[in-house]
């Protein structure tokens, strides 16, 4: 299976692995997720308007890490939009070695909005959530980052960051709809496409890969792995060895082989060595995880 | 693994490698445009900052703390601590932070800026305001002095902050070459280097696994769950979100907004308890 995400543009060398996107970072070892393409150096020609509710954990992943600062310490419930204006256009992977299939390159606009105190069951969106800020109902903020675009960039933003200190209101929205043309018309501009260097937004990865490499190419379902880890944590937990999980493995519907591979991975025990207070603590640090 | 950037003390800030030895990252934006942020602080958050000026609130109740950072980030750069097994970003940039103190002002009335502002006019005296020019050459300081002499945040000084703002951003886009850009911003990346050169994150995959089929079996979206991460992140700090997407997709669940149905989250449950025995 195939998914897409949406990522941070960052590629480094990590450790001795080069090109390395580091929002996927602890999916896989490194080796695996590495996008050794170059990055596009003019933009594509389909120019993209979206505008949609995302996650907290989205907005940290584009950028806009600020807004939810915020949010984490008022403790209040919040939502959060993304708009983008963005020319994009997607690039194979070339190595085979990696659970990255391809990558989408990016250039334009990206506007983050954040509102609180609205009502959870209320139907928003940023028209309504600039028609509340301007009534004061809801309390908003927003952040507009540029992607890949040049210096003179700025000039069509100038509005908006004359804007950015103010209230979200319906004023906003119309000021927005103004830069959104002047950058439209920047974007496009022919005399401006050796200035523009696309950024990586999103990747597509492929969790069939994802599972073979996170098994040494024993099995393409991810669930097997992720049943076994389980598995291995709760049998660990009980001080029992990795022979004698195994054993039981396939009468509670878990792989034996699998099963194995986690208490070396995790706790670096096989067959019958005992169960170590480290690994011990290891499994109780795990379990309780998204008991929350 | 989100990257999320904290501000940071230029000054008293020890990055774990000598400037020489950070690795530049090979792709990614040495140019974000101007960048406007705000974020709301505790005190202790604001004096490591160098808001010294605001620890005259510490005897205040409700106090809110605000800090604007108005910049044009430069370079950034990936800094490997071996010994502290600690990744992290670090990132550059010449502009501004403006430290705001509002007290006596209920928090749904304060949480923006303007806001903030709004009720400021009102009442003076329960505002404070402290500024820093940061990667700052002497034509900067002449641009920023209109808020070094602010002596109350409110919406004049707003509309003060955003002149500046855009004078900045024009300076900026003429002299880039000439500047000497100030650490402004970390992110710690929570992932070490692993026992070898290579770094291995089985904590994190073993972690976000757990997560991630917890979640499903209370019913959650990733959308949900991933929001708890980020909003309680010290709980969190090991999960990978991607990973999370990955374990909802395989138990066939690959819409951010749809929330599990009774078939997977009986699975889901399964999976939790087989080694339950």
């Amino acid at each position: 299976m195939q998914i897409s995400l949406a990522v941070s543009p960052y590629v480094a060398t990590v450790g001795i692995v080069e090109n390395v996107v580091l929002s996927l970072l602890g999916m896989v070892p490194a080796e695996h997720i590495r996008l050794p393409v170059p990055a596009p150096t003019t933009p594509g020609n389909e120019l993209d308007f979206m505008l949609e509710e995302v996650d907290a954990q989205m907005m940290l992943d584009v950028g806009f890490s600020g807004a939810v600062t915020f949010q984490s310490n008022m403790k209040a419930n919040a939502f959060y939009w993304i708009s983008d204006l963005a020319n994009s256009q997607v690039v194979n992977n070339t190595d085979d070695q990696s659970i990255i299939v391809d990558a989408t390159y990016s250039v334009g606009m990206r506007l983050g909005i954040f509102a609180t105190n609205l009502s959870a069951s209320m139907n928003v969106n940023a028209y309504t959530i600039a028609s509340k800020g301007s009534l004061n109902l809801a309390s908003t903020a927003y952040q507009v980052l540029v992607l890949g675009a040049g210096l003179e960039a700025i000039t069509a933003l100038k509005p908006l960051i004359a804007n950015s200190t103010a209230p979200f209101t319906v004023e906003t929205i119309q000021v927005i709809g103004a830069v959104q043309s002047e950058m439209d018309s920047y974007l496009t501009d022919d005399k401006n496409q050796g200035k523009l260097s696309p950024i990586l937004s999103r990747v597509t990865i492929d969790t069939d890969r994802l599972s073979e490499f996170s098994t040494g190419n024993y099995s393409p379902d991810l669930m097997q792995p992720s049943k076994a880890f389980i598995f291995a944590l709760e049998r660990a937990y009980r001080s029992k060895t990795a022979d004698s999980a195994a054993h039981d493995a396939s009468a509670h519907g878990v792989d034996a082989t699998l099963v194995q591979q986690a208490y070396l991975e995790i706790f670096g025990l096989s067959g019958s060595d005992p169960v170590t207070p480290q690994a011990l603590n290891t499994a109780n640090s795990i379990l309780p995880a998204g008991r929350i | 693994m989100a990257v999320a950037w904290r501000p940071v003390n230029h000054l008293t800030y020890q990055s774990p490698v000598k400037d020489g030895e950070k690795s530049r990252l090979t792709s990614g934006s040495t140019y974000n445009g101007l960048s406007v942020s705000s974020f709301y602080f505790k005190l202790d958050a604001m004096l490591e900052l160098g808001f010294e000026a605001m620890a005259h609130f510490k005897s205040e109740a409700d106090v809110a703390f605000f800090m604007l950072e108005v910049a044009c980030y430069t370079d950034e750069f990936v800094v490997q601590d071996v010994t502290a097994n600690q990744t992290t970003l670090e990132r550059y940039g010449i502009g501004f932070r403006i430290g705001i103190a509002n007290y006596k002002v209920a928090f749904s009335a304060a949480s923006t800026l303007a806001a903030v502002a709004a009720n400021a006019e009102l009442s003076l005296s329960q505002t404070g305001i402290e500024v820093h020019a940061k990667g700052s050459t002497p034509e900067i300081q002449r641009i920023l002095a209109p808020i070094f002499e602010l002596t109350a945040f409110n919406t004049e000084a707003l509309k003060k902050i955003s002149g500046c703002a855009t004078l900045l951003a024009d300076y900026y886009a003429a002299h880039a070459e000439e500047l000497t850009p100030a650490l402004l911003q970390i992110a710690d990346l929570p992932v070490g280097m692993g026992k070898d050169v290579v770094p291995d994150y089985w904590f994190n995959r073993f972690y976000s696994n757990q997560f991630a089929v917890e979640s499903i079996y209370r019913g959650k979206t990733v959308n949900a769950a991933l929001s708890q991460v980020a909003e309680i992140p010290d709980m969190n700090q090991y999960v990978v979100p991607s990973f999370v997407n990955a374990v909802y997709a395989s138990q066939g669940i690959t819409d951010p907004y749809t929330a599990p149905n009774a078939t997977q989250k009986t699975i889901a449950g399964q999976m939790l308890g087989a080694g339950r025995y």
